[in-house]
């Protein structure tokens, strides 16, 4: 078996309510490798939130639920094992941190506590012990003074530090796999690429794989070894980074990567893809896509196409990529 | 921790002074002379001037004022114009069955409140929620009068498990509790579902499951606690409400507490009397909702430390 330390396929979670069935994580299939980052990249609502949450199984229930495929996690699948299971991975082979750190942490819980919870909850090891690995932890992610800040609660720190605290306690228990979920998105910019190159340095002293969620095409260049860009639920298109950035195939991907603002020119006007993401329960009959895309055919109104490997490791699912494509 | 302390002390006592202002100077101006009716309708006017001059009433009413205030600092409440009993003696003596029925009412109160209020919220949309909450809905519409009396027939009359009325025993306590305390377990209950409903959807909450952490760890350390600030507001103001005496309560389990005391002193207008209930009343909330200040210092950090870095 290759070294994988995540497989999802198939993955298929969705929402049901009066609408009906919402297909919020549409047939999804990725690998993790192991000491790898990949990048997951698509605007709001295109489902790479609910994708990082189904392997977490934390995913909003009832009114979700993940109706096929598998999600292998150290070869076992997370779809099938007992909650009691599940709690056991959560923090500790899989951590997760997210968006918000100014809502992240528990407000009335300081910093010390709630790292410290982590570690009493999945090693058994005394107060003192787990004290001592929290001071580590803190002062492992750039904290000054890790003393005051273990005694302090979360309203005392900056977001920078919140976030420092979020990641400090979901490394506390060497995890195999850290879900970063959109994690500099609440930050200021000069914070943001210090987050991103204190995650990029602990995953290489830690060896944890890391699963990176972003809307920013430019985070995703630094940090992915590979790309997954979704649309609507769907994977449209799967590369290796250096591989999407200089030949991005999707009319999707390369909306997204035109869109960066450049910084070495001045600009009239950004490069916007038209419109916005569909609802869900108002999906487009062919690919989801079509009705933004500026090569859309009437195939492309009527029929989805299924993803295609367009080169070596580059998949595409676009009828553009596809034999029997007449460039109409 | 201190300052704001310190706060919230000096905020007390300025309360408690100006509602000794208003109540004195409400009770003086109200319709109804307290001489002419403890005198009786064949009173001469020169009687009723002669008891006015011994009581002090002839005096001008900023002096009878600071005279009552400065008697009542050295404990001297004034003595009942128609029991000629010293008002202190007549308060605590009241005080004592009435702060018996609020303990016991209290602790029925928080107990069931609390309970039901979690088990509902960790039960959302169960049967369990929704037994819990049709019951609360009727705990807080039935009137707690008409709850005693109910109470009364069935386990007193029918049963004959508890006595009725009076308050020689602990057993006479029952009753009286169970009425009193039954709507503000209903309150209490209701607001701590809702509370911690809010509390389960934040985002720190699904950082704690990321964590690891579930069951009811997930429920008492991380949602509870986050809960318990607008619980504390309902269930502080509503110990309040029970250690001021409920007047129907103790009309209908013929128990001699505070309610009763002052609802006889108003209708007698026994000024000392009035005005010492007022002030008691008054003393008891100041001081609970100190408490519930102190309380939301102790459980949230944000509160006790000041704002810090936010933003």
């Amino acid at each position: 078996m290759s070294d994988n330390i995540l497989q999802v396929r198939d993955l298929c979670m969705s929402f049901f309510n009066k609408h009906g069935e919402l297909p919020a994580v549409n047939h999804v299939s990725f690998d993790v490798e192991r000491g790898k980052t990949l990048g997951i990249v698509g605007e709001s609502g295109c489902g790479k939130s609910m994708t990082s949450l189904c392997v977490m199984g934390l995913y909003p229930q009832p009114q979700g639920k993940i109706v096929g495929g598998s999600i292998l996690f150290q070869g076992r699948d997370m779809t099938k094992l007992p909650p009691r299971e599940l709690h056991k991975i959560r923090g500790k082979g899989m951590a997760m941190i997210f968006q918000e750190p100014m809502t992240s942490l528990n407000p009335v819980l300081t910093i010390g506590d709630q790292i410290m919870e982590t570690i009493r909850l999945h090693e058994h090891v005394s107060r003192q012990e787990a004290k001592r690995r929290a001071m580590e932890m803190i002062a492992m992610v750039g904290i000054p003074m890790p003393e005051k800040i273990f005694a302090s609660c979360p309203h005392q720190l900056s977001g920078g530090m919140r976030q420092r605290a979020m990641i400090a306690m979901a490394l506390s228990c060497d995890p195999e796999l850290l879900i970063c979920d959109e994690p500099t998105t609440a930050l200021d910019v000069t914070v943001q690429s210090q987050i991103l190159s204190l995650i990029n340095r602990l995953k290489a002293q830690t060896g944890t794989s890391v699963m990176l969620i972003t809307h920013d095409m430019g985070v995703i260049n630094e940090m992915a070894d590979t790309v997954i860009v979704m649309y609507a639920g769907q994977i449209v298109e799967q590369a290796a980074t250096a591989d999407l950035f200089a030949h991005p195939t999707h009319p999707y991907t390369s909306g997204l990567i035109q869109s960066i603002p450049p910084l070495n020119r001045e600009v009239e006007e950004l490069n916007v893809i038209p419109g916005s993401v569909p609802m869900l329960y108002e999906l487009p009959k062919g690919c989801l896509f079509a009705p933004r895309c500026p090569y859309a055919t009437a195939r492309c109104a009527a029929e989805r196409p299924d993803i295609v490997t367009a080169s070596e490791g580059h998949q595409v699912r676009c009828f553009r990529c596809m034999p029997g494509w007449e460039g109409q | 921790m201190s300052r704001y302390l310190l706060g919230r002390v000096f905020q007390a006592v300025g309360v408690i002074l100006a509602i000794s202002l208003i109540t004195f100077f409400i009770l003086n101006v109200i319709p109804g002379d307290p001489v002419q009716l403890m005198m009786g309708e064949f009173a001469t006017p020169e009687a009723i001037a002669q008891v006015r001059a011994q009581m002090g009433l002839d005096q001008p009413i900023y002096k009878q004022y600071f005279g009552w205030l400065g008697n009542m600092l050295r404990g001297d409440f004034g003595v009942s114009y128609f029991q000629h009993r010293p008002v202190l003696d007549m308060l605590l003596n009241s005080f004592g069955y009435t702060a018996r029925l609020a303990v016991f009412a209290y602790v029925l109160a928080l107990v069931f409140g609390l309970v039901f209020g979690i088990l509902a919220a960790v039960f959302h949309n169960k049967f369990l929620d929704r037994l819990l909450m049709t019951l609360s809905i009727a705990g807080v519409s039935a009137p707690n009068f008409w709850v005693a009396i109910i109470l009364q027939i069935y386990f007193g009359l029918t049963l004959k498990w508890f006595p009725i009325s009076g308050a020689k025993a602990f057993n006479y306590y029952v009753l009286p509790a169970v009425a009193l305390g039954t709507r503000y377990a209903a309150s209490i209950s209701r607001i701590t579902r809702t509370s911690m409903l809010e509390v389960t959807k934040q985002d720190y909450m699904r950082t704690a499951s990321a964590k690891g952490v579930h069951g009811w760890m997930l429920v008492m350390k991380h949602a509870f606690r986050n809960a318990l600030i607008p619980v504390v507001t309902v269930a502080g103001t509503d110990l309040g409400n029970i250690l001021t005496g409920s007047m129907l309560i103790e009309t209908v389990f013929t128990i001699d507490g505070i309610g009763k005391l002052m609802v006889d002193a108003i209708n007698q207008r026994d000024l000392p009397l009035v005005q010492g209930g007022v002030m008691y009343i008054a003393v008891i909330c100041v001081v609970i909702y100190l408490l519930v200040d102190i309380l939301y210092a102790v459980i949230d950090p944000r509160i006790r430390l000041g704002g810090g870095a936010e933003g």
